[in-house]
């Protein structure tokens, strides 16, 4: 895999660590209740982003970050899960204890989401601007007319050059491109102070995908938003954020600057990812995978998530869950195994 | 395709429904032993009479002979004449027909003003309390006979209580209104004799109220799970997660959504409705086309039970392209029907 840790050509927009993050997940753990048990989907996940940051979030498929991502806006069904321990704060409010009111003037405002499939994301019966006005109005005082004018101007920071047409049009008649912007468009709507990107691209094709994630990396830098970034996909992770979460199992396993954890690599199972990449091996070869599945989370798992897949796990491993250690580089993983042991 | 070319192509298609249904009826009418003739004429008549009379009605002729005639007549809009009453059966129908049209869509809207929130309700709160009861009161409602609810209601409410008239349109000491749809209550509110129209409401409080008590449930079971169809989709998902209010999301985003698909059960309510009114009518000595059927069908009066058969028809076919025509006025997405 090529890596290149676009973090040193990039202006220092962020600055150096804020005081107050937009977003602290400390020890967050999270169940779903199931029939006879429970499905730990998060355990002990901490994860801070400070304002301004472009945060990745990485992990295969059930490791927990879309879960992480709707629990920070507390859009998981209220009946059908518990959260056992852990804080979870959003622009300073206790997500966890918001009551409705609260929630409804945090979302959308100081924090906005944008979701997968935008092919379906949006109401297939309104017209897109009164989608967008409606949203506008929803946390503005302002008129009809000031709310269409202002959505306009959100649709065209998004390179849609006939905004005001596209305003008439509904969804299914735009591309799945046109519509991911919009989307954006939708979720800078109230200056949001964090935007949450749930696999944003990947139901959109690849050339579209990087002007999409192009046009949002620019519109948090130019407003200075923070971006979660939840994908699957390590070349977006390289390229578009500035730290990163690798999550496994529903724990986070490794976390640090893009361009050291994606270089140098602690944990067994970063490596691993990395290693899986489809660049990684010449072309009518077969792909690089890795052996097992992932444990199932119903299950209480005394020691850590990854060794029964893991080529490195020893004893200790399978009986006492690894602590996260630090290193030097700000570079942070959770495995008993000491670097070196690792070839 | 646009709607011109929907409605010339269900108006061709309600001749078709028309013809079919008249050959059924008249096939089946004809089929039934019982000589409409005789029975007109009185048990005492001579046999001559009765031939003369079966003459005069034109039941000598062959059947197809017959049913040519009908067809003639209903091309220029006659619907023959009445055995029973000896008027037009047309003139009959217009006198008759308002009457029911008025019961079938208060029941229908009854039906809508209380299925409606219900199933929403159901869908909000799923398998909660609301859920439960609405679930419950809609299988009563589906499995309760009408003419048993029918006597329910009067021994309950006329017998016992006396809140409401038992029977009629209007109390012995009201004038109808003047006729201008001969819909009693929006005849008398367009021309300002609210006392007639508060009267007339009462009356039809339980008819309506028996007559739709069964699409109810109907309603409320297909707004539940198009409700619920509708608060899984992803943009309900974006509307919350936008800051929208709970209530702004499933009223103004959500039911509309879920109201497409259940403007087909409306349709078949309707229809349902003019047919379930014969024996509401019965019950509740509604002066309306229900109650004339019935009295028709005792008389073998074919012509008679025949418009009636063709008018029914008539309306239901209308009322599905209303319904295809609503269609396309709240769905964005249908530019084209086929």
């Amino acid at each position: 895999m090529k890596l290149q840790p676009s973090a040193q050509n990039r202006p220092a927009t962020a600055g150096p660590m804020s005081t107050t993050p937009v977003l602290s997940i400390r020890g967050l753990s999270l169940e779903f209740p199931v029939w006879q048990g429970a499905l730990h989907a998060l355990e002990d996940v901490t994860i801070e982003i400070n304002a301004g940051e472009i945060v990745g979030i990485v992990g295969e498929s059930g490791c927990g970050k879309s879960v992480t991502a709707m629990a920070t806006m507390r859009l998981l069904p209220e009946a059908a899960y518990k959260v056992t321990s852990g804080a979870l704060s959003l622009l300073g409010h206790d997500m966890l204890a918001a009551t409705e009111t609260e929630l409804r003037h945090i979302r959308g405002s100081g924090a906005a989401m944008i979701f997968q499939e935008p092919l379906t994301a949006l109401n297939p019966t309104r017209r897109i601007g009164t989608l967008m006005t409606e949203v506008i109005r929803a946390h503005r005082k302002i008129g009809k007319k000031e709310a269409q004018a202002h959505a306009v101007k959100l649709l065209k920071s998004m390179r849609i050059a006939d905004a005001e047409a596209v305003m008439n049009r509904y969804s299914f008649e735009l591309s799945g491109g046109m519509r991911q912007r919009i989307v954006i468009a939708l979720a800078f709507a109230n200056d949001p102070k964090i935007v949450i990107a749930d696999e944003p691209t990947t139901a959109l094709d690849v050339t579209v995908q990087r002007q999409v994630l192009t046009l949002l990396q620019n519109r948090a830098r130019d407003v200075g938003a923070a971006v979660m970034l939840i994908t699957h996909d390590l070349g977006v992770v390289s390229e578009y954020t500035d730290r990163v979460y690798v999550m496994y199992a529903g724990k986070v396993v490794e976390t640090g600057p893009t361009a050291s954890v994606l270089t140098k690599p602690c944990h067994p199972y970063t490596h691993a990812l990395l290693a899986a990449g489809p660049d990684q091996v010449a072309p009518g070869e077969a792909l690089a995978s890795i052996p097992g599945t992932l444990p199932d989370l119903r299950e209480d798992i005394p020691g850590c998530r990854f060794a029964d897949r893991c080529a490195y796990a020893q004893g200790l491993c399978r009986t006492t869950p690894p602590p996260m250690r630090q290193d030097a580089g700000g570079q942070s993983y959770a495995c008993w195994i000491e670097e070196e042991a690792q070839a | 395709m646009n709607i011109l070319v929907v409605l010339r192509r269900r108006l061709m298609f309600l001749v078709l429904v028309i013809f079919g249904v008249s050959l059924i009826t008249f096939t089946i009418s004809h089929m039934i032993p019982g000589d409409p003739a005789r029975l007109l004429a009185g048990d005492r008549a001579s046999d001559e009479l009765v031939a003369q009379m079966r003459e005069n009605l034109g039941l000598d002729q062959p059947l197809y002979v017959q049913y040519g005639r009908y067809i003639a007549g209903l091309v220029q809009g006659d619907l023959g004449t009445s055995i029973r009453t000896g008027r037009p059966v047309l003139e009959d129908i217009v006198a008759y027909f308002p009457a029911t049209l008025e019961l079938v869509i208060v029941a229908l809207i009854f039906s809508i003003l209380v299925g409606v929130p219900l199933g929403v309700a159901s869908a909000v709160w799923r398998n909660g309390i609301i859920d439960q009861l609405a679930r419950t009161f809609a299988a009563i409602g589906i499995s309760t006979p009408a003419f048993w609810l029918g006597l329910l209601l009067l021994v309950a409410f006329y017998g016992r209580l006396g809140w409401f008239p038992g029977s009629g349109r209007l109390d012995a000491g009201i004038a109808p209104p003047p006729t201008i749809t001969g819909m009693y209550v929006f005849d008398s509110l367009v021309t300002g004799q609210f006392k007639t129209m508060i009267n007339a409401i009462w009356h039809l409080v339980l008819p309506a109220l028996c007559l739709g008590f069964v699409h109810v449930g109907v309603i409320a079971r297909q707004i539940r799970s198009a409700m619920l169809d509708q608060l899984s989709e992803d943009y309900v998902r974006t509307a919350r997660a936008s800051g929208l209010s709970k209530a702004r999301v499933i009223l103004i985003h959500a039911l509309p959504n879920a109201a497409i698909p259940s403007v087909t059960v409306l349709g078949l309510a309707f229809g349902d409705l003019l047919y379930g009114a014969v024996l509401t009518e019965t019950i509740f000595a509604w002066p309306g086309m229900g109650a004339y059927v019935v009295n028709s069908i005792q008389a073998l009066d074919f012509p008679a039970v025949m418009g009636f058969t063709v008018i029914v028809s008539m309306a239901y076919v209308l009322v599905n392209l209303a319904v295809d025509l609503a269609y396309i006025a709240l769905d964005p997405r249908i530019k084209e029907v086929g």
